[in-house]
């Protein structure tokens, strides 16, 4: 419908700085999500493109439209919030047709509308019951439905999952996936949860103390993450802090102390700088590897159930790598093991001033 | 620092629209017009001498020693052999200073029995705790002036209780007469002390039950702990409602009416300021202004005090929110023997309310106890059409008022809290100072203002013949009540959810629209118990009914009507009684309907 365009959006409370200089463009009729620790700034980020605040400083457009000092009535961005913010004292019929009524559109088609709009979110039957009256599950999608249903430029979901239970939540989240789909709404998608962010977004934006950090596909934010804390923040990882010693044939190769390795520099740098190695425990290998790779030998300190795999935790000259060890392969704790991994998957980038 | 202006302007600009503007500026433009700026004006008139600024009105009264004597005339109390009687009035230190040391006893004596009460009733349990609750809170039941009488009654030398304690139980080996300051302060006392009992009692509750535990866990227990606990974190409560009861006392005018055959009773700042407002009416006089300014300023004092100290209130209960069960355990025998010790002062605080029942039920009351059952004061209020007026306009004054406490509350309430300024807490402030104005400040300062703007008009009150007092008996109704109103919506509006109204808005409704269909239904009930509570408060008004509204008795409220009985002996006695039947009938049945129906807290308060 729209695209949103972000130009150094800055806004504090006080002399918390929630939203720092906040530069980026959400395609038309993506799905985009704003991802970051608790109290990042998305939130608040997204009720500056609502028009609930108003940013100290930059811009926010809607296609060529400079929609910053216009109120929240006056934009048609609608929100679902993450309390769902569902009238009380309103059926479901009411709460859904109340966008609606505001557009003075005639009786009928209102009724059709909203129809509709249960139908996508698979409400039907529930015009005439009162919000309390729904489980949690179906209170969000009604809000869903309050939203889609007029029509807007631009859907705002304020983690919208975050109280319904796990498996209601991968199931509304992939309904949620299929809807935005059908409409093809541009729609911003704020969460704390990498997972929910990963596997629903055509791209994300990851958040930190009110900056971000890196926009990209979900591929490539974990992939190829800029700094240490994108890696950090989305997946696990255990990161190493070492001296870029050299390049040889495109490898980096670094000195941690007690580990020497190679591994892929990211962004360039300086031989002889500080760098940040970043290792994903799923990469890591238990035995020895074959030619070229990176070969570690440490100590199990902690061995972790995770269900359908382990999690071990490995000292090397103390420093801690963590592994993806299959059930069948779990070493005991306190034996020394030998880990690998392709020089390929260590993600290796210059290590910030200070740390995030 | 062009761009800083500019940010600060468009973001101003983004917070304001023709309903937020007018949500601030219509409350704003009415507490300036009609409260601010006719106290200033009487400011100015108190501070002028011959067109001259001069401070010689102050001057004069503060060097005279009709109002100030330090060293004090008179005896506190004597004894007459001759008739065995203990005749106790105080002593006069001169008009300031009586109502000084009237309001601080006041204030000292509920204070320490509101305490005593308060503290039984959060953290014991015994049988008959709900007649003590119940007693506790009678003597709020509104009844100007008659209550007053019943306490007279009871008091006399050949009362009721001189006779229990002397000629039937023989405690006492006199009679006890109180008359003059001391007779003012055993009313106010007996009528006020609730108002102590409420906050502390709700400071109790509301403590986190852990804080005590700890104490006793680490080791301290009864008398010390009470003492270095618990009466500290229920302090700002306890104060908190002492000095409210100080500011009463000082404004209130019931009790001095009724006792002013004394002269001693008649040097208070409250009645000086009355009486001679109403024996030299038509005249503007500046030391009226003076007097009336120095109360102003006694009880703003105590307010601004109320208002910073109570802000600690939020440390006694840190973990708010949390679900708990209020420490409360079983007396012993000899406890017991010592909350029902103050069943007596309880019952007998209560008396009053009880007999104003009796008096409005009775023929007459000569002797002990009034006699004669009959319904005919009740019908007369009703079916007499001199005094059914005053019923009319009363209701009809209070149904006005309602509409604009309402209408003003919801918009400084909706504006504090919701709009985002950096000042706007003062508009809240502004909005609930009327509870530290004396009635009888805002009623002289309107008389100064209506007839210096409205010369000639029938809204001037030194036009006799033609003067309407209604106009101005319901704007200062209004202002006066409205901070009930504005709490009680105040707390809706905390109680909405932000989102609610965000979600409307983010749909493309405008801030009045999200009120209309969002805010003001799920504040409903809060709106509804604050007009049932200010509708009790505005037929019950007192200062402004009887100075103002008695100007042109053909306009006058009810509470005027029951303040003639004392003062122009015109009306009948019973019948301010049966009056005061119906107003306390109406607070109870509004009690009901917040408390039981509703599911509101009743702010009781005010007088």
């Amino acid at each position: 419908m729209v695209e949103v365009r972000l130009e150094g959006v800055t806004k504090s409370f006080g002399k918390v700085v929630a939203v720092d200089g906040a530069t980026l463009t959400v395609r038309d009729g993506e799905l985009f999500t704003l991802l970051g620790p608790s109290g990042c700034g998305k939130t608040t980020l997204l009720r500056i493109i609502a028009g609930l605040e108003h940013p100290d400083a930059g811009r926010v457009y809607f296609g060529d439209r400079d929609v910053t000092s216009m109120k929240a009535y006056e934009r048609r961005a609608v929100m679902v919030f993450q309390n769902y913010a569902l009238w009380p004292h309103m059926k479901i019929y009411d709460n859904v047709a109340f966008g609606l009524r505001l557009m003075r559109l005639k009786r009928e088609e209102i009724s059709k509308r909203v129809r509709r709009a249960l139908e996508m979110v698979r409400l039907e039957g529930f015009e005439d019951r009162y919000p309390n009256q729904l489980s949690g599950g179906e209170q969000q999608r009604v809000a869903l439905a309050r939203a889609i249903v007029v029509e807007p430029e631009v859907l705002l979901l304020d983690e919208p999952l975050s109280n319904l239970d796990a498996k209601l939540r991968v199931e509304m989240r992939e309904e949620l996936k299929r809807i935005q789909r059908e409409l093809k709404t541009t729609t911003i998608y704020v969460t704390h949860d990498q997972e929910e962010a990963l596997s629903i977004s055509d791209r994300v934006a990851v958040m930190n103390r009110g900056r971000i950090h890196q926009v990209g596909t979900p591929h490539e934010v974990y992939d190829e993450p800029v700094d240490p804390f994108v890696a950090s923040f989305i997946g696990r990882a255990s990161t190493v802090e070492g001296v870029l010693i050299g390049v040889e044939e495109g490898l980096a190769l670094v000195d941690s102390g007690g580990m020497r390795f190679k591994g892929r520099l990211l962004e360039k740098a300086q031989a002889g700088s500080r760098v940040v190695a970043i290792f994903r425990p799923e990469d890591l290998r238990l035995g020895s590897g074959g030619e070229g790779l990176n070969e570690f030998e440490g100590i199990v300190d902690t061995v972790m159930f995770l269900g359908a795999h382990f999690h071990v935790r490995v000292l090397v000259d103390g420093t801690e790598l963590l592994a993806r060890v299959e059930p069948r392969m779990v070493p005991d704790k306190g034996s020394s093991i030998r880990l690998s991994i392709d020089p390929k998957l260590v993600k290796v980038l210059p290590a910030p001033h200070h740390n995030p | 620092m062009m761009g800083w202006v500019r940010g600060r302007i468009s973001r101003l600009l983004f917070e304001l629209d023709p309903t937020s503007i007018a949500f601030i500026s219509i409350p704003l433009f009415v507490f300036s017009f009609f409260l601010i700026y006719p106290l200033s004006e009487m400011l100015v008139i108190a501070f002028t001498r011959d067109g001259a600024p001069s401070l010689s009105w102050f001057m004069d009264i503060l060097s005279s020693r009709f109002y100030i004597d330090p060293m004090g005339q008179g005896s506190f109390l004597e004894y007459s052999p001759e008739y065995n009687l203990l005749y106790i009035q105080g002593r006069d230190h001169g008009v300031i200073l009586n109502s000084l040391m009237v309001a601080a006893s006041v204030s000292g004596i509920a204070g320490l029995f509101g305490l005593l009460v308060a503290f039984t009733l959060a953290r014991y349990e015994f049988p008959g705790k709900s007649i003590f609750r119940v007693l506790s809170m009678t003597p709020l039941l509104l009844s100007p002036f008659v209550n007053v009488f019943v306490i007279k009654k009871l008091f006399e030398p050949f009362g009721l209780l001189n006779w229990l304690l002397h000629d039937v139980l023989r405690v006492l080996p006199f009679r006890v007469y109180f008359d003059g300051l001391a007779a003012v302060v055993l009313v106010q006392s007996l009528t006020f002390y609730p108002i102590v009992v409420l906050n502390t009692y709700s400071a109790l509750v509301n403590m986190d039950p852990t804080m005590e535990e700890q104490g006793e866990n680490l080791g301290a227990r009864g008398l010390g702990l009470f003492l270095r606990v618990t009466l500290p974190l229920s302090f700002p409560g306890l104060l908190a409602g002492a000095l409210l009861v100080f500011i009463f006392s000082l404004e209130d005018l019931g009790a001095p009416i009724v006792f002013h055959g004394n002269p001693l009773t008649r040097k208070l700042i409250s009645f000086q300021v009355y009486s001679r407002f109403i024996s030299e009416t038509g005249a503007r006089s500046p030391e009226i202004a003076a007097l009336s300014l120095i109360l102003l300023a006694c009880a703003i004092a105590v307010f601004i005090v109320i208002r910073n100290y109570v802000s600690l209130r939020p440390y006694a209960t840190v973990s708010r929110g949390v679900r708990w069960k209020p420490r409360e355990r079983r007396l012993g025998p000899i406890g017991l023997a010592a909350a029902y010790l103050m069943l007596p002062p309880l019952v007998f605080s209560s008396l009053p309310q009880i007999g104003v029942v009796a008096l409005a039920l009775s023929e007459r009351w000569a002797g002990l106890l009034p006699e004669g059952l009959t319904l005919w004061n009740l019908v007369q209020i009703f079916v007499n059409p001199r005094v059914s007026r005053f019923l009319v306009n009363s209701l009809a004054y209070a149904v006005i008022s309602i509409a604009i406490i309402i209408s003003l509350s919801l918009m400084s309430s909706y504006a504090a809290s919701r709009l985002r300024f950096r000042w706007i807490s003062l508009l809240d402030a502004l909005v609930t100072s009327p509870i530290a104005i004396p009635g009888i400040a805002i009623a002289i300062a309107y008389f100064y203002f209506f007839s210096n703007h409205f010369r000639g008009s029938p809204l001037d009150p030194i036009n006799v013949l033609q003067f309407n007092p209604a106009p101005i008996l319901v704007l200062g109704y209004s202002l006066r009540r409205l901070p009930f109103a504005a709490r009680s919506i105040f707390a809706g509006l905390q109680q909405v959810h932000v989102n609610l109204e965000e979600a409307a808005m983010n749909l493309g409704a405008g801030r009045l629209r999200t009120i209309v269909k969002v805010t003001a239904p799920l504040i409903s009930l809060n709106i509804l118990s604050g007009a049932l509570t200010s509708f009790v408060y505005v037929v019950g008004e007192v200062s402004l009914s009887i100075i103002i509204g008695v100007l042109n008795m053909e306009y006058a409220p009810m509470t005027a009507y029951m303040r003639d009985v004392w003062l122009s002996a015109v009306g009948s006695l019973q019948i301010a009684a049966a009056l005061g039947l119906l107003l306390m009938l109406m607070q109870l049945s509004v009690i009901l309907i917040t408390t039981v129906g509703l599911k509101q807290r009743y702010a009781f308060l005010g007088v």
